[in-house]
């Protein structure tokens, strides 16, 4: 295979302009940093992850090709002195982008995992039909054990902000760690103190990320407020293009979401 | 809990992100363009300059297959001009010096001039504004010569990084490490003294500029500098807490809204 | 008469709603007048550790009970204060020396968590651009 073929392969791929490549390694880039600086799981970007990957898989395979060429005495193109250099640029491009996305994912089932009670309670506040073994109903079962309180979210649609794949490795992890508490200490408890969400004593057992922690941003639009609280319409001091500031999280969370800030 | 890791990248992950810096190289030997997965490649034809990200124009120099044009700023003149500005002038006395201005975005001489913001959009349909490292900011000319010169986002890592790889294509390389260890410290002992004022951004609302600072500048200090105002907070948890609630019983009582005017007062450059 | 933060803070709460008047509570000695005037002249000098271990932690659950701005303001003074030598210290590669031992010993956990993200951070990044390496 001739080696312009193989790089037109690659732009016949999904979102196959070179520009929309370059574009979409930036925004990538970005996510990732901004996923490393807050507490909180940032909402999954899907089409963009997708495309990603869908270009991972098409470079590997590009890859392969043309370390097979090298090895093939057959194919003319070997005399080409690059074409080890071309195989380690591609290589060293390829495990750079792994990286990145490796990381994202680590980073995402850290949180995932240091907060699973909250964003399984957050999730299933979504559903309309909450199954049987919840809530009221199983404080009075004599047989409560602390699998009651991980919440079933298999039906539902809205995953946000995890990915399908976070959502049941959530599921699973929290499903797995009740049982391992009921099966090591708690199924000796009360039953009244099997729960993982529990909140007596005004004191909840559920912990959440922070949203008032501080984060450092540099502000892309012209000028953007930094609001009181995440839903206020009150407003603080004003940045500038350009410029970079250390303010909390909840204040610039919209303008984030909006592309007018980024985090560093 | 399974994979435990510092919020924010660390010094390392900020070389790698330093690494996406586009410098410009003088191929000694051609090279077919390339479609890499952090975007198009162009060909290489020697003596033709071009534009590489950083981490690929130092593979060709550890290859002896390039070499690397210093950027713009990375020279004895321009750094011992910002020197002077850091350490001398007094409008920066507690202000790092202006960085390279984003796109659309009007230069430190033209203060009347407003930003005009112009985004790209994704495949997506939302809005692009590019930033570091995905700027010409290290390339071997700027943008704009009248530009006065300034250090770029990654400085402190592009400078390190082509004074170990590629010192021989640096004018002057040692006169070049001494200016930016001078800029290190004059720098970092205003971020400390910058200590003071953290609690503007303690409160919701607040802020503190750092309008100049570098990535590893940031990336050095920013588990301290969290600290600090988590814990300011904390501390001044009830008084917000009384401010608050006594702004919502003045608002109850008639519409006054204070917010605006009061905060404004936060606005300072550390 | 010594309580547990968390039952002088129930029995007071009854005692704010009226429902009885139990106990009114006292302040902390980590947190009396003394202490106070002593962290105006200088906050530097305090062995925060001997007066408690988690001083600030506790100066926030004290200060959920008590309306104190003014020793809010006195400990944000006393935590910018302590925090700005702290850097000093943590960023100083030969360790701490002379009257740093005595200062960095009387750290509260707070203040202990802060130094170790300064000094770590300025550790690596020696390490990053080689200086460590060449000492």
């Amino acid at each position: 295979m001739d080696i312009d073929d193989i790089l037109a392969s690659v732009d016949h791929g999904p979102g196959a302009s070179p520009e929309s490549t370059a574009l979409d390694h930036q925004l990538l880039t970005r996510f990732w940093v901004a996923e490393r600086a807050v507490s909180e799981v940032l909402p999954w970007p899907a089409p963009l992850m997708e495309r990603m990957m869908d270009r991972v898989r098409n470079q590997i395979e590009t890859i392969e090709d043309l370390a097979a060429s090298s090895g093939d005495a057959t194919v003319p193109h070997t005399h080409n002195p690059n074409l080890n250099l071309r195989l380690s640029i591609l290589q060293t491009d390829l495990a750079r982008t792994q990286y990145l996305i490796r990381s994202l994912l680590r980073a995402r089932l850290a949180k995932v995992t240091k907060y699973s009670m909250h964003y399984l309670v957050r999730l299933a506040s979504r559903d309309k039909n909450p199954s049987q073994t919840q809530s009221t109903l199983s404080s009075q079962n004599p047989n409560q054990q602390p699998e009651d309180s991980v919440p079933d979210i298999a039906s539902l649609t809205d995953l946000a902000p995890l990915s399908e794949p976070e959502a049941s490795f959530l599921h699973a992890h929290q499903t797995l760690l009740a049982g391992h508490y009921g099966g090591s200490f708690m199924g000796a408890f009360p039953r009244q103190l099997r729960r993982l969400d529990d909140n007596a004593g005004g004191t909840s057992m559920v912990q959440g990320p922070d949203l008032r922690e501080v984060v450092f941003v540099r502000c892309l639009g012209a000028e953007v407020p930094v609001l009181l609280e995440e839903d206020d319409d009150d407003v603080g001091v004003t940045m500038r293009m350009g410029d970079v500031w250390v303010v909390r999280w909840e204040g610039v969370k919209k303008a984030w979401a909006r592309g007018e800030v980024e985090l560093l | 809990m399974a994979f435990p890791l510092p919020r924010g990248v660390t010094v390392s992950e900020i070389a790698f992100l330093a690494e996406m810096e586009t410098v410009t190289v003088v191929p000694r030997q051609r090279l077919e363009g390339l479609e890499l997965l952090g975007g198009p490649v162009e060909p290489l034809a020697p003596p033709r300059r071009a534009s590489l990200p950083l981490w690929l124009a130092l593979l060709l120099k550890r290859q002896r297959r390039a070499n690397i044009i210093p950027p713009a700023w990375l020279h004895p003149e321009p750094l011992s001009l910002i020197l002077d500005v850091e350490s001398q002038h007094q409008d920066y006395q507690n202000a790092f010096s202006p960085p390279p201005p984003l796109p659309g975005q009007p230069s430190v001489l033209d203060r009347n001039a407003t930003a005009s913001a112009k985004p790209q959009y994704t495949p997506d349909g939302d809005r692009y504004y590019p930033a570091p490292p995905f700027l010409p900011h290290n390339t071997a000319q700027t943008t704009s010569s009248r530009d006065t010169p300034s250090l770029p986002f990654h400085w402190v890592e592009v400078g390190n990084l082509l004074l170990e790889s590629a010192s021989d294509d640096l004018v002057e390389p040692d006169q070049i490490r001494r200016l930016l260890k001078d800029l290190r410290e004059v720098r970092m002992s205003k971020m400390r003294s910058g200590v003071d004022v953290l609690d503007e951004a303690a409160t919701g609302g607040g802020g503190v500029a750092l309008t100049g600072v570098g990535s590893m500048e940031l990336g050095e200090e920013r588990g301290f500098i969290t600290g600090v105002v988590d814990g300011l907070r904390k501390i001044g948890a009830s008084k917000e807490q009384a401010r608050r609630e006594q702004m919502a019983e003045q608002r109850a009582a008639g519409g006054y809204n204070g917010t605006q005017e009061e905060e404004e007062e936060d606005y300072m450059e550390f | 008469m010594d309580l547990p933060l968390w039952l002088g803070e129930m029995l007071s709460i009854g005692a704010r709603l009226g429902t009885s008047r139990l106990v009114t509570l006292d302040m902390p000695d980590a947190l009396s007048e003394r202490v106070m005037n002593a962290l105006k002249a200088d906050p530097r000098t305090l062995d925060l550790r001997a007066l408690a271990p988690h001083f600030y932690n506790l100066s926030e659950r004290i200060l959920e009970l008590f309306e104190e701005e003014e020793m809010v303001d006195v400990l944000t003074d006393t935590f910018k204060k302590r925090a700005a030598e702290i850097a000093d210290h943590a960023h100083n590669s030969r360790g701490a020396v002379g009257d740093g031992v005595d200062f960095l010993r009387g750290l509260d956990e707070t203040e202990r968590q802060l130094f170790r993200a300064a000094h770590d951070r300025a550790k690596e990044m020696r390490i990053w651009s080689g200086e460590a390496r060449r000492k």
